[in-house]
């Protein structure tokens, strides 16, 4: 923009602050007085005004569900899209078994039955899998894994 | 016994709904020619203005101090997005200034771009010539009103407007009233006759 028309810009922008502080200013009666003079159906002039705050708070309810549809739709999406669930139950066991191995037990949280891998059912190891996932004990493991 | 936590000078989502819903009459009023106004040098829609000013208060991205009557409120709020409506397309209108009496003679401008930049959002260098220029035609009849027009235009205080025409408080409040009125009737949608 042209520093000359920013200054026709800036002045007409004066000039309609000058405006709104007399809006302001002006007393209930006068307003009303004035809308009834300017405006045929005072009435629909004052409903139209009063469906666009209808309009927004649609808007505002609109973009909050959707916010919260997206976040559910982001967890559900997270837990179908762990790296462990997409292992076969054989897969995942075997690859429980190298964790264990080729951890020391303190540095692994598992009880005894998770140790020994084979009281666990697929659930329960593909479970155990996805929480050594979240500690950040397997994910290089994964990594190789992906890479073979 | 637990002294009660002191009041936010904020208002709460639900305080302001309260306050929008005790609005009276006038304040309606009020925030449709204020809408109208701001959005008049922009190539925004006042019904448009109003309503994102509206649901920015009611999602709480903007804050609405407790000793601050919502009118103003959403008054404000309605300048600043004006300010900064080059950044949003949503609020974004065609303007079009036609012709004063019926096209003759009166030079028409080539708009809309479909796709306009920020700058190109405001009305052009020719636009707002004249449209200057029409305003201050609308008191040829009035030299007072040009004159605290043209000053307000160049940025004169109301003090240093008061000086310049002799007029005391009440009757620089009236011929600004006056103004307003033709502005409202001349151009009631905008900087559209």
């Amino acid at each position: 923009m042209s520093e000359g028309n920013r200054k026709k810009l800036e002045a007409l922008d004066r000039l309609a602050e000058e405006l709104v502080q007399d809006i302001l200013l002006a007393s209930d009666e006068e307003i009303l007085f004035e809308a009834a003079e300017d405006e045929p159906d005072l009435a629909q002039y004052l409903a139209d005004s009063k469906s666009v705050y209808k309009l927004a708070r649609k808007s505002v309810g609109r973009q909050a569900y959707e916010t919260a549809r997206l976040a559910v739709q982001h967890d559900k999406v997270a837990a179908s899209t762990s790296s462990v669930l997409w292992l076969s139950a054989e897969k995942a066991r075997k690859l429980l078994e190298s964790v264990i191995k080729t951890n020391s037990a303190d540095a692994l949280p598992l009880k005894l039955a998770a140790r020994k891998g084979g009281d666990l059912s697929d659930s329960d190891v593909q479970s155990l899998l996805e929480d050594l996932r979240e500690l950040g004990v397997i994910s290089s493991i994964l990594d190789q894994d992906a890479d073979e | 016994m637990t002294t009660p936590e002191p009041a936010s000078d904020r208002l709460s989502v639900s305080e302001v709904e309260e306050a929008i819903d005790a609005l009276t009459d006038a304040d309606w009023v009020r925030l449709k020619k204020v809408s109208i106004i701001y959005a008049r040098n922009r190539k925004l829609c006042p019904g448009d203005l109003l309503q994102e000013a509206f649901a920015s208060v009611l999602d709480g991205s903007r804050k609405c101090p407790r000793d601050v009557a919502m009118v103003r409120v959403l008054g404000g709020i309605m300048r600043s997005l004006r300010s900064s409506a080059a950044k949003s397309e949503a609020l974004r209108k065609e303007l079009r200034l036609v012709p004063q009496h019926g096209g003759d003679g009166v030079e028409e401008f080539d708009h809309p771009d479909p796709s306009p930049d920020p700058e190109q959002a405001l009305a052009s260098d020719q636009e707002c010539e004249m449209i200057l220029a029409e305003v201050l035609a609308l008191f040829s009849d009035d030299e007072t009103a040009q004159i605290i027009v043209e000053g307000i235009s160049d940025d004169m205080s109301a003090n240093e407007l008061r000086e310049l025409t002799g007029l005391d408080e009440k009757e620089y409040a009236t011929k600004r009233r006056l103004i307003r009125r033709r502005l409202d009737r001349s151009y009631p949608q905008g900087w559209k006759k």
